[in-house]
């Protein structure tokens, strides 16, 4: 159900989300692209070439990856494209976007704590050389802002209540 | 005490939280699913409440008594022919119009019904009113309110369940199908009661609408009657088609009528489940999130389990070393070192990915999102001459095959249920997983996570492919339209999470203490006889055994070790793991059994891939093969799936590692 129109464009402001997928999904779309460079980079080249600013945004070679941020990125363009279509429920992929960004990111830092068992509860020799920062990646860190936005946005995703899209008196 | 006993069966729509009630009323921790069709089998528990001891039946889901799949045939003939005291149909207060067609149906068998409104917290968030007072007026059925997950209102139901039964009486109303449908059913009325020896347990006015819908079921059970010539002579002289929409319409015209009365629905909004499902159906996005999200999946089960994985192999190491430092006669300490511990500690050692991977599952149940991945699959599967539902016990196969092959039972068209059993067991279940952990781990290092994704995803597409190959050539024909509801996305709950989780995953390390430790102790002994050789030696039983069946399996790149541990994975997977267990056991205790594989030059990386193709393929286990030869009802289809799956894992694995030398890996 597409809503468009003059009522609901004129109830519904989606100015902050558009802005915000706008910026998550250059993010996750610029940051997969990087990490699926390296990783294409690690296969074809060698590990002991490194791709630009790879290091410095901690930007693993790790191609699966990529292909993650790479579509939580998309999911947020899409949800541009839709909301300056004038199609409201193009926020659902903002909403999405989070989600998918805070679940990918919850899975990483499950992954990240099971290292630090391996390297400092069992001192694994293959953990050897691991630190926190050594998991940290742009899975991690640009869900930071999804976080935020998730809390600080709540209210926004339920926009029916807020913006009266429900119009029945009776229960309101 | 007879008279203080209580039969009652729960009844409804799939999905509506029968199960979750059943399980509220009776204590019992029956599997639940946020998707249409988990329960294809009627269970049954008790309850004792106020001095009256209730049996409580759950039924597969039904839409109407109409019944298409064997799982609505199930549960239309408990009601019919058990005749339970009273019928509890469990309505989903979020979807009161389609829920109350069944009711119209059961309120004609003359059932003592009783309406539960589940789901209600569901259709207050959403800002529906419900009126019960108007229900129970209008339907002439009590009414009670219940919010099955929290607990919440079951004394409520039992109170009304006891003063239903003391009430001996049912006042039921009818619906009117208009002057013309009527005066049949009057006709078929009258033809009926002439047959004296009829069952006088199906309602004359019921029988006769049945047959003027066309219900096959129905019809055969008059077959047999004298008058049966007389009920098809009306019966063919109406346009029966026409009949059948006529009734239908009128039902929900009924439906339609009395419901503003009974409630009032929110304006449609804009919900989370909505855009939810905006985006995880998108013909798009749909598929590459599902991807995803399973990858995701895997990655954890693989990585966040591993610390775990090795504190319990330390411990079975240190546990095997003492044991075979201490124990006397030597014979004793390598059957309890090399063998038991050796053998059921190396499957052991996968209880925390057990554990992960089924707790994911049921996030995965629980959620509502296995029915999205069935709709978004749809259009590939019917493409591949696959209907959308299999892709649902393909899913559930991921867990266990046997009730993932059990849950083909509510996909109505026969042949689409057969190809969906014939290709559920190349779904990878819990089972092969503890196969590729060991050696994904072993040879693939950090990439061991996005292996065994792959190996889920092979799975997939042979399932997919045999079901085409299937389709074009054994079982021809096109599949069944695809129609399924989608059930609102709900938080899952953490105890049915956990619930779920420790059900499966104790299933796991029960398997450990019998069918693999018997399994291990034949090994073991295959591996120490005769009498004098090396323990595991070429010269054992279990090298004569591999010798013998290592040249079929040589062009795989398996030795005569992993030929042993593929047979004896026969009777079920997790003993490949538990036989090379045993099969490596003999040496330095401390090391472990990755160790030891990797210092074996017969294993490379290519074998291994080759190998957990192989065992991802080939016939899965014993009871799999058990539950195929129940649910087909042949034998010819379940040695057919038995040599089929064998012949594709060898080819697969013969692709891989010939395919793979060949390139110079």
């Amino acid at each position: 159900m597409d809503i468009k129109g003059e009522n609901v464009e004129a109830q519904a402001d989606t100015r902050i989300p558009v802005a915000f997928s706008v910026v998550s999904g250059s993010l996750y779309v610029l940051l997969g692209l990087l990490q699926l460079l390296a990783g294409m980079n690690r296969i074809f080249i060698g590990p002991d070439i490194l791709v630009p600013l790879a290091d410095l945004l901690l930007v693993p070679a790790d191609i699966i990856g990529s292909f993650v941020l790479i579509l939580i990125g998309t999911v947020f363009i899409y949800g541009v494209i839709e909301m300056r279509s004038g199609i409201y429920e193009g926020v659902s992929y903002a909403y999405v976007g989070i989600l998918l960004s805070l679940i990918f990111a919850i899975i990483y830092l499950f992954v990240s704590t099971g290292n630090m068992l391996e390297a400092y509860i069992l001192r694994n020799e293959d953990f050897a050389e691991w630190t926190p920062l050594s998991d940290l990646k742009p899975g991690i860190y640009l869900a930071i802002f999804s976080l935020f936005a998730f809390i600080r946005w709540k209210d926004m995703f339920e926009p029916a209540k807020a913006k009266g899209i429900n119009n029945d008196q009776r229960n309101t | 005490m007879g008279n203080r006993e209580i039969k009652i069966a729960l009844t409804g729509n799939p999905n509506v939280g029968k199960t979750t009630l059943f399980n509220a009323l009776t204590g019992s921790r029956q599997h639940v699913g946020n998707w249409p069709g988990v329960t294809v089998e009627k269970k049954s528990g008790r309850v004792s409440y106020k001095g009256y001891d209730i049996e409580v039946i759950d039924l597969p889901g039904t839409y109407s008594l109409t019944a298409y799949s064997i799982d609505e045939i199930v549960a239309r003939d408990f009601i019919i022919e058990e005749k339970p005291d009273i019928v509890i149909q469990v309505v989903d207060a979020s979807n009161l119009e389609r829920n109350l067609y069944l009711t119209t149906q059961l309120m004609e068998l003359g059932s003592q019904l009783l309406i539960v409104l589940n789901m209600c917290d569901i259709a207050e968030d959403r800002g529906d009113r419900l009126y019960l007072d108007k229900m129970e007026e209008l339907l002439a059925t009590p009414v009670i309110k219940t919010v099955a997950t929290q607990k919440k209102g079951i004394c409520d139901l039992l109170d009304k369940v006891i003063e239903q039964k003391e009430l001996e009486q049912h006042h039921g109303h009818e619906i009117g199908y208009g002057s013309e449908i009527e005066e049949k059913i009057l006709e078929i009325e009258k033809v009926l009661s002439e047959d004296e020896g009829r069952d006088r347990r199906y309602p004359l006015r019921w029988l006769s609408i049945r047959l003027l819908e066309g219900d096959s079921n129905v019809r055969a059970k008059v077959a047999k009657s004298p008058v049966y010539e007389n009920v098809m002579a009306i019966i063919e002289s109406i346009d029966q088609e026409e009949y059948e929409a006529e009734i239908a319409d009128k039902r929900y015209l009924a439906i339609n009528t009395i419901l503003p009365q009974m409630c009032t629905r929110a304006n449609e909004t804009l919900t989370k489940s909505d855009m939810v499902d905006r985006v995880l159906t998108n013909k798009y996005l749909g598929i590459p999130i599902f991807l995803a999200l399973m990858w995701g999946a895997f990655e954890l089960t693989f990585a966040f389990a591993t610390p775990f994985m090795d504190m319990i192999d330390i411990a079975m190491s240190w546990i095997s070393e003492q044991v075979s430092s201490s124990l006397r006669p030597d014979w004793l300490a390598s059957l309890v070192g090399d063998g038991i511990i050796g053998g059921v500690g190396a499957v052991l050692v996968f209880v925390p990915n057990i554990f992960i991977l089924f707790f994911l599952l049921s996030l995965l149940e629980g959620s509502g999102y296995l029915a999205r991945a069935a709709f978004i699959m749809d259009k590939l599967m019917y493409k591949i001459g696959m209907h959308g539902k299999s892709f649902i016990p393909m899913l559930m196969g991921f867990g266990c095959n046997v009730p993932a092959i059990m849950a083909a039972r509510s996909i109505e068209d026969e042949k689409d249920r057969l190809i969906t059993i014939l290709v559920v067991p190349f779904v990878s279940c819990g089972a092969r997983l503890p196969i590729y952990i060991l050696f994904a781990g072993t040879f693939f290092g950090r990439q061991a996570g996005t292996v065994i994704f792959a190996m889920y995803i092979l799975g997939i597409l042979i399932a997919i492919l045999s079901a085409k190959l299937l389709r074009e050539t054994v079982i021809k024909g096109k599949p069944a339209p695809f129609i399924m509801e989608l059930p609102p996305y709900r938080v899952p709950t953490l105890s049915t999470s956990l619930i779920h989780m420790w059900d499966n995953g104790f299933m796991y390390i029960k398997k450990a203490g019998t069918i693999i430790l018997v399994g291990v102790v034949i090994i073991w002994a295959l591996a120490s006889f005769p009498w004098g050789v090396e323990y595991g030696s070429e010269d054992s039983y279990v090298g004569i055994l591999g010798h013998a069946v290592e040249p079929l399996l040589e062009p795989l790149g398996f030795d005569w070790k992993i030929s042993v541990a593929l047979i004896f994975g026969l009777v079920a997977k997790e003993i490949v793991v538990a036989s090379l267990g045993v099969l490596y056991g003999a040496g330095d205790k401390s090391e472990a059994l990755s160790e030891r594989l990797m210092a074996d030059p017969g294993i490379t990386t290519l074998s291994s891939l080759s190998l957990m193709a192989f065992s991802l393929l080939y016939m899965p286990c014993v009871a799999t093969v058990g539950v195929i030869r129940k649910e087909t009802g042949s034998w010819k289809w379940t040695i057919f799936a038995v040599i089929y799956g064998i012949a594709v894992a060898w080819t697969m694995a013969f692709i891989i590692f010939q395919g793979g030398s060949l390139l110079g890996y």
